[in-house]
C-alpha cells in the first residue's frame, strides 16, 4: 500500500495505532531476514547434492542446476548479510504499520481458510461455502442478515452455478 | 464465391454471431475468476462445439480466448490478483495505478492496448502467416535458452528496492521452479517422498498466492476503519493527450514483443507481457515510474501479452504446431472437425482461414465494446464494504485454484504462497522475481540441456539468434549496474535519497490526482 | 430467489444420492438379484490423469457421453492432472471400489513403477482396453537418413539424437526400445510435450523423432517432415504410405494406449455391468469416429486381455526402463 493517497493517512495512523516504530530502526529485523536467507539457500545446496540420481551422466546432472541456484541463493544471502551488519538501516518503510485487530483478522481468516480445506471434501460444497463465505465476512467486520446469510448462500449459488452447470467441473 | 467472400459470409451468420458473443461473455467470466485460464475453457469448451459447424465452433473457442485475455485485466488491475498468468505484468502498474484512484483510467488503457495489441498481431496473420511461421521453426533449443536467459534479466528491473533482495527473490523462485521431475531425466527432486510435488508446484496457484492473498492478507493486516478506499473512486475513465501521446512508443515495441514472442512455441502472454513491460522501462524517459503507477508500463504490459494471441495464432494455424496451450486445444478440435492446422490449411480451406481472421477481429472490436461500458459495473463493486470484498476474494481464489486439478493440494500451495508472500511483502522483498523464477526456470534448464545434449556448448554462440539474445542479456545486466556505479562516483547514487525522492513524487502526484478530481 | 432454492433441493438430493451409495456399498450381497439390476443408480466420476484438453480427456469424454447412453446415469469426467498421472492413479487406488469412481488408464500406469513412482498395476481392475496411438519416427525433411535402416547405421556408427515428448513418456521409452534392439547410440531428447517435439525435427534441430500419430501424420502429409516407420503391428490408416517396423524388420512395438479402471475389489455385476457398457461404447460408431480422427486406432481389449496385456507391457518396461 505504497503509493496511494492513503499513504499520508497510513504512516499518521501508525503512531496513533501502535506507536512501535522508533526513530532510528533497529537493525535486528534485517540481520534476522539475512540470517533466515542464508539457512534457508545453504539448506538448499546440501539438498541439491543429496538428489538421488538413477543415471550417472556425463556433462549437466540433475543436480547441477539446483546446486548452481543454491549457491546462487547463498553468494547473495551472504551479500545481505553483510549488508545488514555493516550498512546503517534505512529509517523509512514501505509498509504500512499493521494493527493488533489486523493480526486477529488474519489468524483467523487463515485458520477459517485451513478449517475450510479441510471440511469441504468431508461434506460438500454447498454445505461448506456459505459456512466458510459468512465466517471471512464476519471476520472482515460483517454484520447482519444480508452480510452474514444472504450474500454467503447467494455467492455459493453463483459459483454452484457457474462450475457444476456452465463449465461442468464439479465442486 | 471466392475464399474471401465465404469465409466472411460464414462470420455473419447470425448463429456464428450468437456463438461469438457466448464465448465472450464466457471467456470474459473465466478471465476475470483467478485460476481459470483460458485454455481450461477452451477445452471444456470443446466438449460442446465438436456438434457445431465448425466455423461456429470456433466462433466459441476464439472468442473465449479473446474474452479471457480482456478479463483478466480486471482483477489484476482492482486486486492485485491476475485472472490469468497472462495478466502478471499488468499488476505491476495496474494495481498501483487502482490505488492512486485511477483505476478507471488504467482499465480503459489496458483494454485500448489489448485491442491495439491483438488487431496489429492479426494484420501479421492475415498478411504474412506462412512466411512468418518459418521464424518458429528456428526457435530451437539454444534460442529457447537464450531468450529466456534474456527474460530473466528482468528480475533486476522488477527489483525496485533493493537489486540484492530482487535476485535473491529470483533465484527463491528458480529453485522452486526445480521442485518434480527432472525434465531430462525424469528424476525426483526436492519431492520429499510426497507424491504430489513429482508434479511440482502449480504455477497458477503460486501466482493467485504471491500477488492476490498476499495482498488481501496485507489489507486484513493493516485495515483501519476509517481509511478511505482509493479504488473506488474511480477517476478519470479516458486518458488524455498527453497520456495518449505516452502510450504510443511502449504500443509499437511491445506489440512487436507480442508478436515475436506469440511465434516462438511454449512461450505465451505472462512471458511477453514480462518481456514488453522490461523493454518498454528500458526505452522509457520515465524509468523510475515503472512499477508505480506506469501509463507506458500496463500499455506494455497488456500490449505484449494481447500481442501474442495472433502470434500464436500464425504458428498453429500455418505450421500446426500449438503456439500456446489454448492453440493445443484448439488444433484438437479442429482436427475432431477434419481440419488439418498447417501449410495445406491455407491451401485447402483458404476461406475457413478468412473466418478464423474475421472472428479474431470482430472479437475482439466487441471485448472492447463491452469492456469499455461494463467496466463501470465492476468498478462499482469496489465500493462494497472491505468484507465482501475480502470473502469473495478468497472464495473466488480457493475455488479457482481447486479446479485447476480438482486437488486440494494445488489450495494448499496457494494458501502457502499467500503467507510467503505476506512475509516477502512485509521484509521488502518483491514477489515479481519469484514468479518470474518460478515461470522460466524450468524453461531455462531444460533447453539448456537439451541443446547441450543436441550440440555441447558452443551452439549458443554459434547460432545468430541465441548468440543476439545472449549479448542483450548481459548488456540487460551490464548497464544498470555501470550507471549505477557512474551515478555513484557522481555522488548523486544514494540509493536512500533516490527512493525517498520517488517516494515524495508519487505522493505529489497522487496529490495533483486528487485534486483533479 | 430461486437461487437459494435450487441449492437446497440440490443438497437434499445430494444428501439422497450419498445415502444411497452408502446403502448399496455398505449391503453388499443382501439381496442379489436387486442389486444387478440397481447398479449404476447415481453419477460416475471419471476421473482422467491428464487436464481438460489434450488425448486422453478428448478421448475420456468421448467414452464418457457413450457410456451414458448405455448406463442410463451421468458420467461426469473430472481432471486430475498431475504428477505424470500418478496422482489420478493414487486416487482411483484410493477410491471405494463400488462402480462409481472409475477412469482412464493410460500406458504410464505399466511404466511408473519402474520410475520412482508407488504404482502397482496388481491395485487396479481393469476393464478394457479402448484405444492406441502407435509411435511413429521422423526425420527432417533433408534428413540424409531415407530409412529406419540409415538412421539405425548411423547410430551404429556415431549417435543420433531423438526427440521425445517428455523424461519417462512412453516415446522416450520407444527411442530406448530401438537403442536396445538395434545396439545404435541413441540420445534421447526429452520436449515438454509431442508438439514442440515434432517441431524440433521439423526445425532441423534433431536427428528423428519419436511421436504420436496425431501430430507426426499432420506434419507427414503436409511435407513438413518425413515419417519412417510406424511402430505398430499394422499400417496406419492416416500414413497409409509409411511401412511398419515390422515390415523393415524391426520389431518395435510402441503406442500410447488407453482403457478404463477401477480400484481393486469391485463387485461382480458391478464389474460385469461396466465391462459390457465399455465393450459397446468403445465399439460404437461415434467413439471410434473420434479417436480415429485424432490419430488413435480403435483397439478393444476385454478385461482379461487387457489384464494379461499390462502385465505384459510392465515386464516389458522393467527391463527396458529400470537402471540396474
Amino acid at each position: 500500500m505504497r503509493p496511494s493517497s492513503s499513504t499520508t493517512s497510513g504512516r499518521a495512523g501508525a503512531t496513533d495505532a501502535g506507536g512501535e516504530r522508533p526513530t532510528p530502526a533497529p537493525r535486528w529485523p534485517e540481520i534476522t531476514i539475512a540470517l533466515t536467507a542464508v539457512a534457508l539457500t545453504g539448506s538448499v545446496l546440501l539438498l541439491a547434492n543429496a538428489i538421488e540420481l538413477r543415471l550417472e551422466l556425463p556433462g549437466l546432472t540433475p543436480r547441477s542446476w539446483p546446486t548452481f541456484l543454491g549457491a546462487l541463493g547463498l553468494g547473495l544471502s551472504l551479500i545481505l548479510l553483510i549488508t545488514a551488519l555493516v550498512k546503517a538501516p534505512r529509517p523509512s518503510d514501505d509498509n504500512e504499520a499493521t494493527t493488533r485487530a489486523g493480526w486477529i483478522k488474519l489468524l483467523l481468516a487463515v485458520a477459517a481458510t485451513i478449517v475450510f480445506i479441510v471440511v469441504w471434501p468431508l461434506t460438500a460444497f454447498v454445505v461448506a461455502a456459505p459456512v466458510f463465505v459468512s465466517a471471512v465476512t464476519a471476520i472482515g467486520g460483517g454484520r447482519g442478515i444480508r452480510a452474514l446469510i444472504i450474500y454467503p448462500v447467494v455467492m455459493t449459488g453463483a459459483l454452484y452455478a457457474m462450475f457444476n452447470l456452465l463449465l461442468r467441473v464439479p465442486l | 464465391m471466392n475464399p474471401l467472400e465465404s469465409g466472411l459470409a460464414a462470420v455473419v451468420d447470425p448463429v456464428t454471431l450468437l456463438c461469438l458473443i457466448i464465448g465472450l461473455l464466457v471467456g470474459t467470466l473465466v478471465g476475470v475468476f483467478p485460476g481459470i485460464t483460458g485454455s481450461m475453457a477452451v477445452a471444456l469448451a470443446a466438449g460442446f462445439t465438436l456438434t457445431l459447424e465448425p466455423v461456429q465452433g470456433l466462433a466459441v473457442l476464439l472468442s473465449i480466448y479473446v474474452g479471457a485475455n480482456y478479463g483478466d485485466r480486471i482483477p489484476a488491475i482492482l486486486v492485485n490478483t491476475p485472472g490469468t498468468p497472462a495478466a502478471i505484468a499488468t499488476t505491476f502498474d495496474g494495481y498501483p495505478m487502482a490505488k492512486q484512484g485511477k483505476a478507471g483510467l488504467a482499465l480503459v488503457i489496458s483494454a485500448l492496448a489489448s485491442t491495439v495489441g491483438i488487431l496489429v498481431s492479426m494484420v501479421v496473420f492475415i498478411i504474412a502467416a506462412q512466411p512468418v511461421a518459418k521464424l518458429a521453426l528456428n526457435f530451437g533449443p539454444p534460442e529457447m535458452f537464450a531468450l529466456v536467459v534474456f527474460g530473466l534479466t528482468i528480475m533486476i528491473s522488477i527489483s525496485s528496492k533493493s537489486i540484492v533482495k530482487g535476485v535473491l527473490a529470483g533465484a527463491v523462485g528458480l529453485t522452486l521452479g526445480t521442485i518434480g521431475r527432472d525434465p531430462i531425466t525424469g528424476d525426483q527432486r526436492f519431492t520429499f517422498g510426497i507424491n504430489d510435488l513429482s508434479g511440482g508446484l502449480d504455477f497458477i496457484a503460486v501466482i493467485i498466492g504471491l500477488f492476490g492473498i498476499a495482498e488481501l492478507f496485507d489489507q486484513l493486516l493493516t485495515h483501519r476503519e476509517q481509511k478511505t478506499k482509493p479504488i473506488s473512486s474511480l477517476g478519470r475513465w479516458w486518458p488524455n493527450k498527453k497520456e495518449y501521446k505516452e502510450m504510443g512508443k511502449p504500443m509499437a515495441l511491445s506489440t512487436g514483443i507480442g508478436i515475436v514472442v506469440g511465434i516462438v512455441p511454449a512461450a505465451g502472454g505472462d512471458i511477453a507481457g514480462l518481456i514488453g513491460w522490461d523493454r518498454a522501462r528500458a526505452i522509457s524517459k520515465n524509468k523510475d515510474k515503472f512499477g508505480k503507477g506506469s501509463i507506458e508500463g500496463i500499455t506494455a504490459a497488456d500490449g505484449a501479452s494481447s500481442a501474442t494471441l495472433g502470434g500464436s495464432l500464425i504458428t498453429t494455424m500455418a505450421l500446426g504446431i500449438p503456439g500456446d496451450s489454448v492453440m493445443a486445444v484448439m488444433i484438437g478440435s479442429m482436427i475432431i472437425w477434419g481440419l488439418q492446422p498447417g501449410p495445406q490449411l491455407f491451401t485447402n480451406n483458404p476461406d475457413l482461414v478468412v473466418s478464423i481472421a474475421a472472428i479474431m477481429i470482430v472479437a475482439t472490436v466487441v471485448s472492447l465494446g463491452i469492456s469499455l461500458v461494463r467496466m463501470r459495473g465492476m468498478v462499482k463493486l469496489m465500493d462494497l464494504p472491505n468484507y465482501y470484498i475480502w470473502s469473495a476474494i478468497l472464495i473466488f481464489c480457493v475455488v479457482g485454484t481447486y479446479t485447476v486439478t480438482n486437488n486440494m493440494y494445488t489450495v494448499i500451495v496457494m494458501l502457502i504462497s499467500g503467507v510467503i508472500g505476506l512475509v516477502m511483502k512485509r521484509t521488502g522483498f518483491p514477489a515479481g522475481p519469484v514468479v518470474l523464477g518460478l515461470l522460466l526456470g524450468p524453461l531455462a534448464e531444460a533447453n539448456l540441456r537439451r541443446a547441450l545434449l543436441i550440440d555441447g556448448p558452443t551452439i549458443f554462440f554459434t547460432e545468430p539468434i541465441s548468440a543476439v539474445m545472449l549479448s542483450l542479456a548481459a548488456l540487460a545486466i551490464a548497464v544498470p549496474i555501470i550507471a549505477k556505479v557512474r551515478g555513484a562516483r557522481r555522488g548523486k547514487g544514494d540509493p536512500g535519497s533516490l527512493e525517498d525522492r520517488l517516494a515524495d513524487r508519487t505522493q505529489r502526484e497522487a496529490a495533483e490526482s486528487k485534486s483533479e478530481r | 430467489m430461486t437461487l437459494p432454492r435450487t441449492l437446497k433441493l440440490t443438497g437434499v438430493l445430494a444428501a439422497a444420492a450419498l445415502t444411497l451409495t452408502a446403502c448399496s456399498s455398505s449391503s453388499p450381497s443382501a439381496d442379489g438379484a436387486e442389486e444387478v439390476s440397481a447398479y449404476p443408480e447415481g453419477d460416475i466420476t471419471f476421473i482422467v490423469q491428464a487436464a481438460a484438453g489434450g488425448g486422453s480427456d478428448l478421448t475420456s469424454r468421448a467414452l464418457a457421453s457413450e457410456l451414458e447412453k448405455e448406463l442410463g446415469v451421468s458420467v461426469i469426467v473430472e481432471n486430475r492432472p498431475g504428477a505424470s498421472g500418478s496422482t489420478a492413479m493414487q486416487y482411483i487406488a484410493d477410491s471405494d471400489p463400488d462402480g462409481y469412481t472409475i477412469g482412464f488408464v493410460p500406458v504410464e500406469i505399466s511404466m511408473l513403477a519402474h520410475q520412482g513412482f508407488d504404482i502397482d498395476p496388481a491395485n487396479y481392475d481393469f476393464l478394457g482396453q479402448i484405444m492406441l496411438a502407435p509411435g511413429v519416427i521422423s526425420v527432417p525433411n533433408d534428413s540424409p537418413f531415407e530409412t529406419l535402416d540409415d538412421l539405425v547405421a548411423a547410430g551404429k556408427s556415431g549417435s543420433v539424437t531423438m526427440a521425445n515428448s517428455g523424461a519417462g513418456s512412453i516415446w522416450e521409452a520407444a527411442e530406448l526400445g530401438l537403442a536396445d534392439l538395434t545396439g545404435a547410440t541413441v540420445v534421447p531428447v526429452p520436449f515438454d510435450g509431442g508438439g514442440p517435439a515434432v517441431a524440433a525435427v521439423m526445425g532441423n534441430q534433431v536427428d528423428a523423432a519419436v511421436g504420436g500419430t496425431a501430430e507426426t501424420a499432420a506434419a507427414h502429409n503436409g511435407g513438413q517432415l518425413r515419417a519412417l516407420a510406424v511402430l505398430h503391428d499394422e499400417r496406419h490408416p492416416l500414413l497409409p504410405d509409411v511401412e511398419t517396423a515390422e515390415e523393415l524388420g524391426y520389431d518395435l512395438n510402441f503406442g500410447g494406449w488407453g482403457g478404463v479402471y477401477a480400484p481393486t475389489g469391485l463387485p461382480d455385476d458391478v464389474r460385469e455391468a461396466l465391462a459390457d457398457a465399455i465393450a459397446t461404447s468403445a465399439q460404437s460408431d461415434s467413439f471410434v469416429d473420434t479417436i480415429t480422427k485424432s490419430g488413435a486406432l480403435s483397439v478393444y481389449k476385454t478385461p482379461a486381455e487387457f489384464t494379461d496385456f499390462i502385465d505384459d507391457e510392465y515386464s516389458r518396461f522393467a527391463s527396458l526402463l529400470e537402471v540396474k
